[in-house]
């Protein structure tokens, strides 16, 4: 049974924006000889955020700083503006789905979310009903007083989701949500954590899989060697970097050597190119400048009749940014 | 769908005892399921195995009071109630930091100490629900033939081990508890105690060293409370010329404070515990 579809839904704000839900101030992070986290300074308001970088990067350290399971060496970690470091009344408004595999497996899938909601607070009763709800949320209604054992990788890590709601968080913390989920699982996944994020919760969503990053956010934060390189949306980063020319691609309806010419032409005298290479299907031009040239080509298509089949920036994604930035 | 999340009002996080009853009523005890409760079981009634075979053999009747009370010095108190506590014990949460789960307790709004405390009560619980049984059966099966009246009788030296074993469960799952977060290996380490310090220590030569172990306390409330015990009293009659044997009720009181502060020494070492963190995850 899946997820349940949330797309078709209505989603009601029900958290004030904050802009600064979690907050890092000055935090360093070390064991013993190795830096985890260097010196980083983030704020992650509300809506989702993606955490992405490289094994080693210091992701799981900075989750860890965040749920409150570890205290940072130097620097201030705030939740909703309290130190979260062992604060009972913060983790209460905290949801984690951490990227763990083992569970004590003897137990079903109720079980283990009953325990959740029981040790959140719920009394024995409510903390039942409160399962049956979040099960059937996630899909596992049918599935939930089979033994967490017997379940397969996509249904623990909903099982971890529904652990993760109990007590209705307004931050929750994702580490690699996707992993193991068949492609039908995923997406709904990504539909939850979106509608999530349009509720005004804070989800913090780390992750080594761009694209599905990429379908949860355009917002993200990009982490390497224990420092945050980039923070924002991905095109404003991409925007930044200005060291590595756009690469655009435009494929004309009209696929004559001459037209491509031509366009190239105008192109070359009218707009700031950097580059500019031909192939049979069509023309890849490099700039600094895209929204210029855009302009320009916006021109060209109305008074010149050039028509355009195809317009895609080819390193404006999440991966190529990641790319140059960390590789 | 997405509103069966929504909660009117979020609950207040439990308080430390709150907390600590709440562990308490879910801990998982992985070693209470399957083979390993029946092994610990099977193991807590050995004495009372030992009796039933002893009557196929040819002794026609139990071997009454005196029997009972040294089977409980020699067996019980020399290794079945420590053995049972520290499998206990060391499960009670050493496993599950060892494979990471302790972390979906750690995720919810709990101090860290009602955590250690919520366990450690759930695993001396158990520990009692496993022994209290096995003394019990032990009673009877030395008792049971000669009559209601000699079990009715001898009940003050049954329940005297019946306070024992509740001061046992309380004293050795404060031991092992702490001993699971100090150490990976917490049952071999816990084996070498129990043989080197406990066995050992609180039966060789009197010296205050002896005043140190759980054993030589329980030992001792046992030998204030009855003359039956023909091996306690020989055992015993060397410390009680040095002066060294407890009142009961100091000897109680010890036990009982001790295990407070391993518990609280177990809390403050599981505030501090970082879960399975090598710097390469990081």
């Amino acid at each position: 049974m899946p997820v349940q579809a949330v797309t078709r839904e209505v989603v009601r704000v029900r958290f004030e924006p904050r802009p600064d839900a979690i907050e890092l101030t000055g935090v360093s992070r070390w064991y013993g000889p190795v830096i985890g986290l260097n010196d980083v300074s983030l704020r992650v308001g509300s809506g989702v955020t993606g955490l992405l970088g490289p094994n080693g990067a210091g992701k799981s350290t900075l989750l860890r700083l965040v749920t409150g399971q570890i205290s940072a060496s130097l620097g201030d970690v705030r939740v909703l503006g309290e130190p979260v470091f062992q604060n009972p009344n913060v983790l209460r408004s905290i949801g984690c789905c951490p990227d763990l595999e083992k569970f004590n497996d003897e137990w079903t899938g109720r079980q283990f979310v009953r325990a959740a909601a029981y040790l959140a607070g719920f009394s024995a009763r409510e903390a039942a009903a409160r399962a049956n709800d979040l099960l059937a949320l996630v899909g596992l209604a049918d599935a939930g007083d089979r033994v967490i054992g017997a379940y397969s990788k996509g249904m623990r890590q909903r099982v971890k989701l529904a652990q993760a709601l109990v007590a209705d968080p307004e931050v929750i913390v994702f580490d690699e949500p996707l992993t193991g989920m068949d492609p039908v699982g995923r997406r709904q996944m990504v539909e939850l954590v979106r509608a999530f994020g349009a509720e005004g919760r804070t989800i913090l969503v780390s992750s080594h899989v761009l694209h599905e990053v990429e379908a949860m956010t355009e917002n993200v934060v990009l982490i390497h060697h224990g420092r945050v390189l980039a923070e924002g949306r991905v095109h404003e980063i991409r925007s930044l970097l200005k060291g590595y020319p756009h690469h655009i691609r435009i494929e004309l309806e009209e696929n004559a050597p001459e037209r491509r010419r031509a366009l190239a032409q105008r192109l070359v005298a009218e707009a700031d190119l950097a580059g500019l290479r031909f192939d049979d299907e069509g023309l890849t031009v490099e700039t600094t400048a895209p929204d210029p040239l855009f302009r320009v080509l916006e021109g060209l298509v109305v008074d010149d009749g050039f028509e355009v089949r195809k317009l895609y920036a080819r390193d404006d994604s999440l991966e190529a940014v990641f790319d140059y930035l960390v590789r | 769908m997405i509103h069966a999340v929504t909660l009117e009002k979020r609950p207040k996080p439990p308080g430390f005892v709150g907390g600590a009853l709440r562990v308490a009523r879910v801990a998982p005890f992985r070693v209470l399921r399957g083979r390993r409760l029946l092994g610990l079981a099977l193991f807590a009634f050995v004495p009372v195995l030992l009796v039933l075979l002893m009557r196929v053999e040819g002794e026609p009747r139990g071997l009454g009071v005196r029997m009972f009370v040294d089977m409980t010095t020699n067996l019980h108190l020399t290794g079945i109630f420590q053995v049972v506590l520290l499998f206990l014990g060391a499960a009670a949460i050493g496993d599950d930091i060892d494979d990471g789960t302790i972390l979906y307790q750690r995720l919810r709004p709990l101090r860290r100490g009602s955590i250690v405390w919520g366990r450690y009560l759930a695993c001396a619980l158990s520990g009692a629900v496993l022994l209290a049984p096995a003394t019990v059966a032990l009673y009877v099966a030395q008792l049971a033939d000669r009559g209601v009246d000699a079990l009715l009788e001898s009940a003050p030296i049954l329940l005297t081990v019946l306070w024992i074993v509740v001061l046992a469960s309380l004293a050795y799952s404060a031991v092992f508890v702490l001993l699971s977060l100090l150490f990976r290996r917490a049952v071999l380490i816990g084996l070498g105690l129990t043989i080197g310090w406990e066995v050992l220590v609180s039966r060789s030569v009197p010296s205050n060293a002896a005043l140190g172990t759980v054993s030589f306390h329980l030992r001792s409330i046992l030998w204030h409370s009855t003359s039956e015990g023909k091996e306690l009293g020989r055992a015993m009659e060397p410390f009680e010329e040095a002066g060294l044997i407890p009142t009961p009720t100091a000897s109680a009181v010890g036990l009982l404070v001790a295990a407070l502060v391993l518990v609280t020494a177990a809390s403050v070492v599981f505030g501090r515990k970082e879960l399975k963190e090598q710097p390469g995850d990081a």
